[in-house]
């Protein structure tokens, strides 16, 4: 169960994903952050707050597109981790490879900064 | 004769009864047919030829002779009678209106035969007349005989049983008195009266005797031939008893020499008759010839003496015997008148010259010369005067005439044959003064007399002096002139004698004895001793041909009588009738040669046949019996002997050696049978036999009934001894019985062991420090495995569990005599090891059957967490702790209980913390034994156990029962008690389960939203916070991901098992699924240093799960990898 809803903050991309990342979803969830990407959101942020939980499959899916973004010199970013998900992110090392913020505002902060600069 | 004509009427009938036999056993109506045709000929011929041959035996004392078509025709009622007769026969019906019809057929046949044969019989002379008492005599004797005879083939002899053999013979003696008798009666009833006719002219008599004899050889011939064709017919059918084979061409040869010894003798028999009857015939004329001729003198001597007494002749004889003086008789008037008398007697008679002549031969007077002469003609025969002269009238013999006469054809011959009657002429004074004598013509009335009496071809009468000149003419002067025994000119008359040349003239021989000096023939040579006679042997006549002969002397007359008849001429039919008794002897003989070597070849052959039929029969292991319906065993085959026990087997009534089987008779076999007759049957039946030493023996016997071709019935057993296959079938009994009884017993033992043990779980429910669970799975045949525990004071628990020697009612109660004691001995003692010194004490005391029982006792103290036992002999139990560790309590504290007496049982101890596990279990875990006959072994149940740390006490026992039944597989029988106890030492906390949860998921991804959402619902139920539900969560989707991608995803029917149980401080989740061993934790932890770039994703999920679970543990069971999952609510309810 798992939805990914898209909304515009300037230059940034804002996809909002709900319900769980796991192998089930994180095909449709890839298909779906990729053509947002192809569509020109080069600065992503995603949305985990409605997230539940992720799995090692929706961790991949972040990793290939943070590694896509990296190569566009795009900009990814993970806000609203909820304590399972913060969990999974520390266990497995991803919070040192992509950036995570408390909030929303705090992410978009930094990546408006960017573009502003 | 009369002997072979009823011993062929015998031998014919039986024939045709044996051929009605054959009809009868005949498959096909074809055969059938022919044999009743057969037969029907045998018995016709056979009656018809015993009508002739009785024909022959009856003499008459005349010549007879058959007519040919009449006599044909006389065979054909019988032919007719007989078939219709042997047709019912073959019908093999009872009818009894049917049997007297057919008695009576064949009687009317046999007298219409006999009738219609006499009828063309033909003697000269005779008349037959039928005496009508007699004939109906006759015809009624058949008619009764006839019937007896069906009566006693068809309806007396099989009910005595003597088999078709006997009931022939006897039918075919009795049917052949009957035609004899017939015969014979009507013969009697036959009366034969002379008739008025004289015979001179016989013709050839046995010319028609030879028909008769050839067709009575002939039938018997036939009836011969019918029997051997039988007896054939029914060897070749089928192999007899082989030794029978040998003596078919015996009885062959024997049949050839009988046939020999009947043809010899009819032969003789012919000859002799024929011989008779040349002799009756040529007596029979010689002496109506001599009757005849003897009349023709007396007439001439009559007529002579009358004109000699005539008042002329005496009174002119007188007058001219006075003047006797010849020269002055010449122109005398006596002579004159008596000369005119004389012409005038000559006018009126066949009488020529006739002389009145004195003593001295002077003429006194004739009818031709007047001039006074002497009659020098009778100077030949002063014989004839001489009579004359002693006062008797005489007739001269024939003699050659002294002057010219006429012959018979009307020429001058001389010297012609003459012949004179003379009678004494007496004066008044009563002596002879002159004679009277009239010549007369022999070739006349003489001759004619003579030549009328001769017998066939050749036969013919001779008239000879004695001196054997011919005095008569002979019927073949042509003959004789032309082998020059007669001069052209001559005549055989006054100039052959009755001499015997010594070879055969008429055929050209030459003879080599002069004319003169030729001694007389036989006949001529008694003849001129004045012997009557004759032979029939053959001597040479005249001509030196040989000939048959009878002759007599007439004294009166001076003459010899005599006919002769060629032997060749006069035995002619009866070599016709040898030829054709030869002939038919040596066809029959020929055949029966053929038929003996036709026979001793097959012979070879069916010997062959026999011999392997016979070795196959007696090295056949089953016994084979067969028996007549007369219920005589028959024969029996070597193993059907042995099995009797080697006694004589063969002749022996069937009910001394089968008493129980109800075939003691035909009928009660036939019962048995119970089929149709001639249908094939089969029987099979177990009853006694008896053996000849008395002793019995069980016996399967197959029963069936075989109509031989000849139409006896056998009934065939083959059998077998089943003494050995009873005693298998009565232990079988026994066992089947014995496995009830047992199988009761294993109940008994079954109920005894259940009933000895506690099955209530959890037994104490009140308590909730201990968790205990026990389980027995009784072997198939009850050991004596047994568990138990009870509450002691102070909240101590006492386990047990134990182990008996043996198995069955006697385990089971030494099991429960060891429990009982155990537990009293428990409490009565201060410590594990005391109870067991007691126990073994109070065991070891009276234990006749040594039996014993391995047995662990431990003493929990769930307070304290100590536990004292003392094992004696028993498999070392575990502990498992909490912490995962597996403790052997390897410490042995006596030997097995109940064997040695007096033995100190030591006590050990140990402590137990919370959450450890006591386990024991019996021999049967460790032993347990799978298809490969592998022990499960002690290895794999610490393995086992030590994955199970988590697992609660009950879980524990149940998961060992669960794997040891598929260790063992299905269907294996479990061969001895599997027993296991387990008493877990429970946390504080720790409470009894809150739920457990299986899932039994398909080996596909979607699998995992499903189990999340129930995960999910349960939890919420329960109070599992959220983040431990996404955890899990988490961990499900990367283990069964794992498990999905990994396993085999082409096989649908794979599955995942999942259990989860959700206790009031921590989630357990156990994972099953079935593929290839994966070890998650052998998996390399992800270096979690890389950069974004150089990331890898391999080993994450792993790493993740592990990272999220408080323990994580693998095992490989029994083809599954199974993991286990332990996770603390606690801390993480803390942590969030």
């Amino acid at each position: 169960m798992m939805n990914i809803s898209y909304k515009s903050a300037g230059d940034v991309t804002i996809a909002r994903i709900a319900g769980s990342l796991d192998t089930a979803s994180s095909v449709e969830a890839e298909a779906s952050l990729c053509e947002a990407i192809d569509s020109g959101a080069a600065k992503l942020l995603i949305d985990l707050g409605k997230l539940d939980f992720i799995s090692s499959a929706g961790l991949r899916v972040l990793l290939g597109i943070a590694r896509r973004l990296g190569k566009q010199q795009g900009l990814l970013r993970l806000a609203n981790l909820n304590d399972t998900v913060t969990e999974v992110f520390a266990i497995s090392g991803f919070d040192s490879i992509i950036e995570t913020c408390p909030s929303i505002a705090d992410a978009l902060q930094g990546m408006s900064q960017t573009d502003i600069t | 004769m009369v002997a072979l004509s009823v011993a062929v009427s015998i031998i014919a009938a039986y024939a045709a009864l044996e051929a009605v036999e054959r009809a009868t056993a005949a498959r096909q109506r074809k055969a059938s047919v022919f044999w009743v045709g057969l037969g029907a000929v045998c018995l016709g011929f056979g009656v018809w030829s015993m009508h002739f041959l009785g024909m022959i035996g009856f003499r008459l004392p005349i010549p007879v002779h058959y007519e040919p078509g009449l006599t044909a025709l006389s065979a054909l009622p019988g032919l007719i009678a007989s078939t219709f007769a042997l047709a019912f026969l073959a019908t093999r019906t009872n009818n009894l209106a049917m049997l007297l019809m057919s008695g009576v057929l064949i009687a009317v046949g046999i007298g219409t035969m006999h009738y219609t044969g006499m009828e063309a019989m033909h003697a000269q002379g005779v008349v037959m007349w039928y005496d009508a008492t007699r004939f109906t005599l006759s015809i009624l004797i058949a008619v009764l005989l006839a019937i007896s005879a069906l009566f006693l083939k068809r309806t007396v002899a099989p009910k005595l049983g003597l088999g078709p053999r006997v009931e022939n013979a006897l039918g075919g003696v009795v049917l052949g008195i009957a035609v004899s008798s017939m015969h014979y009666v009507a013969m009697t009833a036959t009366w034969f009266l002379p008739s008025a006719d004289v015979v001179l002219h016989v013709a050839n008599p046995v010319n028609n005797t030879f028909l008769a004899v050839g067709l009575a050889a002939a039938g018997i011939a036939i009836a011969l031939i019918v029997i051997i064709s039988v007896l054939i017919d029914r060897r070749l059918r089928y192999v007899d008893i082989t030794s029978e084979l040998v003596l078919v061409p015996g009885v062959i040869f024997v049949l050839i020499a009988v046939l020999a010894y009947v043809s010899v003798s009819v032969m003789r028999d012919l000859e002799e008759r024929a011989e008779q009857d040349v002799l009756n015939s040529l007596k029979t004329v010689l002496n109506t010839t001599h009757e005849a001729l003897t009349g023709w003198r007396q007439q001439h001597i009559t007529a002579a003496r009358v004109w000699a007494d005539s008042e002329v002749v005496r009174l002119a004889a007188a007058g001219l015997v006075k003047a006797n003086k010849p020269e002055e008789m010449a122109l005398d008037d006596a002579q004159e008148k008596l000369r005119i008398w004389f012409i005038s007697v000559e006018l009126w008679t066949d009488y020529r010259e006739i002389f009145l002549i004195d003593r001295e031969g002077w003429i006194l007077a004739s009818s031709h010369n007047q001039r006074p002469d002497r009659l020098n003609v009778f100077l030949e025969q002063p014989d004839f005067l001489e009579e004359i002269w002693s006062g008797e009238p005489a007739v001269s013999l024939p003699m050659p005439s002294d002057v010219p006469l006429l012959n018979e054809s009307g020429a001058i011959e001389i010297p012609y044959p003459t012949m004179f009657v003379g009678a004494p002429v007496f004066g008044t004074d009563g002596r002879i003064i002159a004679a009277l004598t009239l010549r007369l013509d022999p070739m006349g009335e003489y001759s004619r007399l003579l030549q009328q009496g001769r017998i066939g071809e050749s036969g013919q009468t001779y008239a000879i002096d004695r001196h054997g000149l011919l005095l008569s003419e002979s019927r073949f002067t042509k003959q004789l002139k032309r082998i020059g025994m007669v001069a052209p000119t001559q005549r055989a008359m006054l100039n052959l004698y009755s001499t015997n040349p010594g070879a055969d003239l008429v055929e050209g021989q030459m003879s080599l004895i002069a004319k003169s000096s030729r001694p007389l023939t036989l006949m001529a040579a008694q003849v001129s001793k004045g012997v009557s006679g004759s032979d029939v042997d053959g001597y040479r006549d005249f001509r030196g041909v040989p000939v048959v002969g009878a002759w007599l002397w007439d004294d009166e007359a001076r003459m010899g009588l005599a006919i002769e008849q060629s032997v060749e001429d006069a035995k002619r039919a009866l070599l016709a009738a040898r030829n054709v008794v030869v002939g038919l002897t040596m066809i029959t003989a020929t055949l029966l040669f053929l038929l003996a070597l036709l026979l001793t070849l097959a012979r070879g052959r069916r010997l062959e046949t026999a011999r392997r039929t016979a070795a196959i029969l007696e090295t056949t292991a089953d016994g084979i019996l067969t028996w007549s319906y007369t219920g005589i065993i028959e024969s029996c085959n070597r193993s059907g002997r042995a099995i009797f026990g080697d006694g004589p087997v063969l002749g022996e009534p069937l009910k001394k050696l089968l008493p129980d089987m109800a075939g003691q008779s035909y009928q009660d076999v036939r019962g048995i049978l119970e089929t149709p007759k001639g249908e094939p049957v089969n029987v099979r039946m177990e009853v006694s036999g008896w053996r000849y030493d008395q002793s019995r023996f069980p016996l399967e016997i197959s029963l069936s009934e075989t109509i031989m071709p000849s139409g006896e019935q056998l009934f065939t057993g083959i059998f077998r001894d089943i003494t050995e296959r009873k005693r298998i079938e009565s232990e079988l009994v026994g066992a089947i019985s014995e496995q009830e009884r047992l199988g009761a017993d294993l109940s008994i033992a079954r109920d005894i062991q259940r009933n000895m043990l506690p099955v209530v779980f959890p037994p104490f429910p009140d308590r909730l420090d201990v968790e205990i669970y026990a389980a027995l799975s009784p072997a198939y045949e009850v050991g004596g495995d047994f568990y138990d525990f009870f509450e002691l004071g102070g909240g101590r628990i006492c386990f047990a569990i134990g182990d008996v020697s043996g198995k069955g009612i006697p385990a089971a109660l030494f099991m429960a005599i060891a429990k009982t004691l155990l537990e009293s001995r428990v409490r009565d003692s201060r410590s594990p090891g005391e109870a067991l010194t007691r126990l073994n004490q109070d065991l070891s005391k009276r234990n006749e059957a040594n039996m014993f029982v391995t047995l662990f006792v431990a003493i929990l103290d769930p307070a304290t967490g100590v536990v004292t036992y003392s094992n004696g002999g028993h498999n070392p139990p575990y502990v498992l702790t909490d912490s995962g560790e597996l403790i052997r309590l390897e410490g042995r504290h006596g030997p097995v209980v109940g064997v040695v007496a007096d033995v100190e049982y030591g006590t050990a101890e140990i402590k137990l913390s919370q959450g450890d596990t006591l386990f024991m279990y019996t021999d049967g875990v460790t032993e347990a034994m799978n298809a490969e006959r592998k022990l499960y072994g002690e290895e794999q149940l610490e393995s086992v156990l030590a994955s199970l740390r988590y697992e609660s006490a009950t879980q524990i026992v149940k998961t060992f029962i669960d794997q040891i039944a598929r260790y063992e597989g299905e269907g294996a029988d479990q061969t001895d008690d599997i027993t296991l106890q387990a008493v877990r030492l429970v946390h504080d906390k720790e409470e009894s389960k809150v739920l457990v949860l299986e899932l039994t998921l398909e080996n596909r991804l979607e699998e995992i939203t499903r189990l999340n959402e129930r995960f999910d619902e349960i939890a919420t139920k329960n109070g599992i916070s959220l983040s431990v539900s996404q955890k899990f969560n988490i961990i499900f989707d990367e283990l069964l991901s794992n498990i999905v991608y990994y396993g085999d995803q082409n096989d649908n029917s794979a599955r995942i098992r999942i259990r989860i149980e959700m206790l009031k401080d921590r989630i357990k989740v156990a994972i099953s699924s079935s593929g290839l061993p994966f070890d998650p934790n052998s998996a390399n932890a992800p270096d979690l240093t890389q950069g974004l770039e150089d990331r890898e994703l391999g080993g994450l999920g792993i790493h993740i799960v592990k990272s999220l679970v408080d323990e994580m543990t693998y095992h490989r069971r029994i083809g599954q990898n199974v993991i286990n999952l332990l996770m603390y609510l606690d801390k993480n309810e803390a942590e969030s």
